[in-house]
């Protein structure tokens, strides 16, 4: 299930030595003052002359058969360049690619993007317009007649799995059964993931409890909405600018999908204004590419918000079931878990990648994990931030806390009397190395946090996260300007804004010269070898592998043009503190020579000193988190606040102490506001009621404290600095840990997802009878 | 988002020039932060042709407060009114339910007369086009249905929940207008028509307001009682940038024991801001379970549970009950 790193895959070990820049806090951020004053460009900020602007027609329905589609009346219209529809685009046969942590299959990405036999749900493309003026395209889409036969829709995982569910796909027969099933089913995939004997294990638990869980599906909620520019050349040159995670992919997707060479394609990633594995996904783009084919001129289209919310990747909508067993003195004996998650139109959501996390937090000798991928009528889901992963551990760790409590135990000692650590056999397959979560534990159980008092109706809640760093390909070019400042070319997109000063950072570090001497740049699909996106917690771990690697290629090649200044050879020159200096007194005496020294002779001793690395980087690095958190409960309105929180991680090495601080804090908080009040409000049609910020309600800064954190360092093996990746483990606990603050503050468990106040109000009505009575 | 159609912006610096403005275009719309206006225009809700600025206006952009009255012009900016030291000082009520509008950026562009003329709020129709055509267009744009009450029969349930305007019912407020046929004013009370049916009028979310073609708003006024204690609350999902779920006004009096004055005014819940009938036979005695019991009454009687927002709408009214009961013991407490 995990994602194997192959034979060739590069990991450099850990090397255990004092570093100077990494670790430390660099003067500025060099993304920083251009995005606070304006100038940064998003990819809506790029305009080509000539362009057109394209707009979209989407589907009023959730689920309907495609009849026809008449353009005639649209195309007549002053103004309009171009129209295009499911006839412009070439089906593609199934075939399976990674894109982010989760998997695409070009059969379903050709369908996504324009819908061909049948609509899946409200804001599938049915056509596309280019015309001079946004006016005159919106004019078109309401002349495109588009004949639909109606279907019934299914949109709840629960209700997608009945057997008399209304069918998206009629060759989908559920995959991983024995035998394969003869009818067809939403239910694309069943997976399981195993380890021990399961019964033996609850055979031996004193406690056992097992709880449903339900959350709806949340949106990324990334502040710029999907963007994209396009200009397909009379001579058949194709180039983008886009709002991507990884530009890379894009190129390769966009080719796959319009059958064209690579080469002719360049992608460029404009700066991003957030993605969180929602960016991962082509929408506009194989569209912007095929409109400006047809008009000849540039195509620009920037979705709406409604857009966004209505056909751009939200995660899944999950059931999930979760049954744990413990002895008397707290040992766990067994795990289960059922996790029913919603794929949207087509197959592929992050179940997969959930079902490795269930109980890897944890040493059980006994477990079962059991996954179903469901389509139902919702936009395909996109991976969202450790991709699935909060919502099973919302079920996880509230059954915890209960078994805690049964026990009689506190719940960071019950986590810690079963907690991971090095060699700790995994229930998806490899035994964990050397990680940090037992400390992580440890440093929670001894913060200030845990002494604060607690007064009437405020509780405290605890829960943990885990989750791994991908590698793959990655690649890097460092260039010494004649001057001694370096140019980095990264090809990974730096999602975070902070990537680009830690790989500076880490350049500065291998060199010896100060960071400000070191400017990181993306470059486009042409600068360099194939990047993977940046995703699973890759952009500064796997990003720094390659730059690590470049750096000491172009050190060695400083260290040939100080040869042939010395006149020495090669292996007599060493680089010490951005310095080429003889190896030993042997080779001669000879005053050391900076980068800035070497690099203006170095035209006329060889050329100009560059590093590159093309890499497939080995997966590895585990994060694991530890959350603390305080809330007051509102009893007659059910508002939940949240008093206090405090986030305890590992993050291997920290190369950029603030700046991590700040990924811990953002992704607290987009889980606070994920366990609070976003959701996906659907209509009995099957539209989504809630497409804007103003009803779907991510945080503000009125709704979140502010949020401790504390960094724990246990070196990742496979990394010469120890680094993890850091950016999604965050997100994971929070909804589990406000629930069982909730719980602590009121004594009423919620087990249905958002815990907003109506419902949280609801349930204090529902067990108000119990509680007096007891 | 989508952009804007084109528009004309008129700076008219005296009303008169408003009138005059207002008459030679009748399809324009009055301008003040925008903060509510242009999101409807950018939702293709409204498309006029001519927006007149306030902004120029010096004359509406006064704040008078003493402890006798209060009157404040349609250009004043939510900031200013709520940090003005006077109304902060006689009229907490109204300063706090300024601080909570929306969110700061938002209260530094909106203005009084925005607020007290603020359109009324329906998950039917406080959405884009494609969304309201997708859904049959609702009775308060094109439609022939209210889609929150299908036997309605005409009736638009959208919800009123500008934050001001029940502080102002409190101190039996009044509206100075001024139109083609000159200045009027109008009680507060009657200016709000928007009772849908509760007592047999016409008014309704759709048609909200008593103000006629080519009038504007000039001023709000309330008149202050000795020895009243105010404050306003209100629930919200989110703690900011969110429109109220209900919020509540409370104005009471406390002689001795005896609770001898009690004002409540709600908004977030009907069409129209509503003043609570009836509050006076809750006076004259000390505060008991049994005049909560009655407010709760008033409360279940006078307030409308419609599904108008996501937040369900007996919840919406079960909260705001709440809320008055808590400003009620609050102000009672501190009246001791």
């Amino acid at each position: 299930m995990a994602p194997k790193p192959g034979s060739f895959s590069t990991s450099i070990p850990y090397e255990e030595k004092k570093l100077k820049i990494v670790g430390t806090e660099p003067a500025d951020r060099p993304d920083a003052v251009d995005k606070v004053t304006g100038r940064a460009r998003y990819a809506a900020d790029y305009n080509l002359p000539g362009q057109l602007i394209g707009k979209v027609l989407r589907s009023p329905h959730a689920h309907a058969r495609v009849l026809s589609i008449d353009t005639a009346a649209a195309e007549a219209v002053p103004g309009v360049k171009a129209v295009v529809t499911r006839d412009d685009f070439p089906d593609m046969a199934v075939e399976h690619a990674a894109s982010g942590e989760l998997m695409i299959n070009f059969k379903d990405v050709t369908r996504n993007m324009m819908a061909r036999e049948k609509v899946f749900y409200d804001g599938h493309p049915v056509a596309a317009v280019a015309a001079v003026s946004e006016s005159a395209a919106k004019k078109a889409l309401k002349l495109i007649k588009v004949e639909y036969e109606v279907l019934p829709h299914v949109i709840d995982v629960e209700a997608a799995m009945q057997s008399d569910a209304p069918i998206l796909h009629e060759d989908q027969f559920t995959k991983g059964v024995d035998p394969t099933p003869e009818k067809p089913s939403n239910i694309a995939t069943r997976i399981e993931s195993k380890l021990g004997d399961i019964e033996a294990g609850f055979d031996q638990a004193d406690l056992v409890i097992e709880r449903e869980f339900r959350t709806k599906p949340v949106h990324q909620g990334y502040i710029e909405p999907q963007a994209s520019i396009a200009n397909y050349t009379d001579g058949g040159q194709v180039e983008v600018w886009t709002s991507t995670q990884g530009h890379f992919v894009f190129r390769a997707q966009i080719a796959k999908l319009l059958q064209l060479d690579m080469s002719k394609i360049t992608v460029t990633a404009a700066e991003l204004g957030g993605g969180f594995g929602g960016k991962n996904n082509v929408y506009l783009e194989p569209l912007a590419v095929v409109l400006s084919r047809k008009s000849r001129r540039p195509v620009k289209m920037v979705m709406t918000r409604d857009e966004v919310f209505r056909a751009t990747g939200p995660t899944s909508g999950t059931h999930t079931k979760v049954k744990i067993g413990v002895t008397k003195d707290g040992r766990i004996t067994a795990g289960q878990a059922e996790l029913n998650y919603q794929s949207g139109a087509f197959a592929g959501s992050s179940v997969p990648m959930a079902a490795i996390t269930v109980f890897t937090r944890y040493d059980i000798e006994n477990v079962l994990v059991v996954g179903h991928d469901v389509t139902c009528n919702r936009p395909k889901v996109a991976a969202y931030r450790a991709p699935g992963a909060p919502m099973i551990a919302f079920g996880v760790e509230s059954v915890l806390d209960e078994l805690a409590e049964g026990v009689g135990m506190d719940p960071v000692s019950f986590r810690l009397k079963n907690a991971a650590r090095e060699g700790t056999q995994t229930h998806y397959g490899p035994k964990l190395g050397p990680i940090g979560f037992v400390e992580t534990l440890e440093s929670a159980q001894a913060h200030p946090h845990m002494q604060e008092k607690l007064g009437p109706n405020q509780g405290r809640g605890v829960a943990t996260g885990f989750w791994f760093t991908l590698g793959k390909e990655t690649s890097a070019t460092l260039n010494v300007g004649e001057d001694g400042t370096v140019n980095v070319i990264m090809g990974t997109v730096d999602v975070t804004g902070g990537g680009r000063s830690a790989l500076a950072m880490v350049v500065a570090e291998e060199l010896g010269i100060p960071t400000e001497k070191v400017r990181v740049k993306s470059g486009d699909t042409t600068a360099l070898g194939f990047n993977f996106m940046t995703a699973g917690s890759r952009g500064t771990a796997a990003g720094s592998m390659a730059t690590v690697k470049a750096s000491r290629d172009a050190i060695q090649k400083a260290c040939e043009v100080a040869a042939r200044i010395w006149e020495v050879e090669t292996e007599e020159v060493v680089w010490e503190d951005g310095h080429a200096r003889p190896a030993s007194t042997n080779v001669g005496d000879f005053e050391p020579l900076s980068l800035a020294d070497l690099a203006r002779r170095a035209g006329a001793l060889g050329g100009t000193i560059a590093g590159h690395a093309e890499l497939d980087v080995a997966m590895g690095g585990p994060g694991f988190g530890t959350h603390i958190v305080d809330v007051e409960v509102d009893r007659q309105t059910g508002a939940v606040k949240v008093l206090r929180y405090t986030l305890v991680q590992d993050a291997g090495k920290a190369v950029y102490p603030k700046f991590i601080e700040g990924q811990f804090q953002g992704g607290a908080v987009q889980g606070i506001g994920m366990a609070l009040n976003e959701e996906y409000i659907y209509s009995e049609k099957g539209t989504l009621e809630n497409p804007g910020f103003l009803d779907y309600r991510v945080p503000v800064a009125s709704d979140v404290p502010f949020i401790n954190t504390e960094i724990v360092e246990v070196p990742n093996p496979m990394h010469p600095y120890g680094i993890r990746g850091i950016g999604e483990v965050p997100i994971i606990p929070p909804i589990a840990a406000l629930s069982n603050a909730i719980y602590h503050a009121t004594g009423v468990r919620l087990r249905d997802h958002p815990l907003s106040p109506p419902k949280v109000l609801a349930a204090l009505d529902e067990a108000a009878p119990a509680i007096a009575a007891e | 988002m989508d952009a804007l159609p084109e528009f004309q912006v008129l700076h008219p610096t005296t009303v008169d020039e408003v009138v005059a403005a207002r008459k030679e275009h009748p399809h324009s719309r009055m301008i003040g932060g925008g903060t509510d206006l242009l999101v409807n225009i950018r939702r293709g809700i409204e498309a006029p042709p001519v927006l007149i600025d306030t902004g120029d206006l010096q004359e509406l952009k006064t704040v008078e407060a003493t402890a006798d009255s209060i009157t404040v012009g349609a250009s004043v900016r939510l900031t200013e009114l709520a940090q003005h030291a006077d109304v902060q000082a006689h009229y907490p009520v109204i300063a706090e339910a300024a601080e909570s509008i929306a969110g700061p950026t938002h209260r530094n562009m909106g203005t009084v007369g925005g607020n007290i003329c603020l359109d009324t709020r329906c998950i039917f129709y406080n959405q884009s086009e494609w969304w309201r055509t997708t859904n049959d267009d609702c009775l308060k744009t094109t439609g022939s249905m209210c889609h929150v009450a299908p036997k309605s029969d005409g009736v638009c349930f959208a919800t009123f929940s500008g934050d001001l305007a029940p502080g102002f019912l409190l101190f039996d407020g009044e509206i100075d207008l001024i139109g083609p046929d000159g200045r009027r004013t109008v009680a507060l009370q009657d200016f709000y028509t928007g009772y849908a049916r509760q007592d047999g009028s016409t008014g309704d979310g759709k048609n909200y307001m008593a103000i006629q073609p080519g009038e504007m708003v000039l001023r709000v006024r309330g008149k202050n009682t000795p020895g009243l204690l105010t404050a306003y609350d209100k629930v919200r999902i989110r703690r900011s940038i969110e429109y109220p779920v209900a919020g509540c006004a409370v104005a009471l009096k406390r002689d001795g024991d005896t609770l001898s004055d009690l004002r409540v005014a709600f908004t977030g819940t009907n069409p129209r801001p509503v003043r609570l009938d009836g509050t006076e036979a809750l006076t004259g005695g000390p505060l008991t379970e049994e005049t909560f019991t009655a407010l709760d009454d008033l409360c279940k009687d006078q307030l409308m549970s419609m599904k108008t927002t996501f937040t369900p709408g007996h919840y919406r009214r079960r909260v705001a009950t709440q809320m008055a009961k808590r400003l009620v013991q609050r102000l009672f407490d501190e009246g001791a």
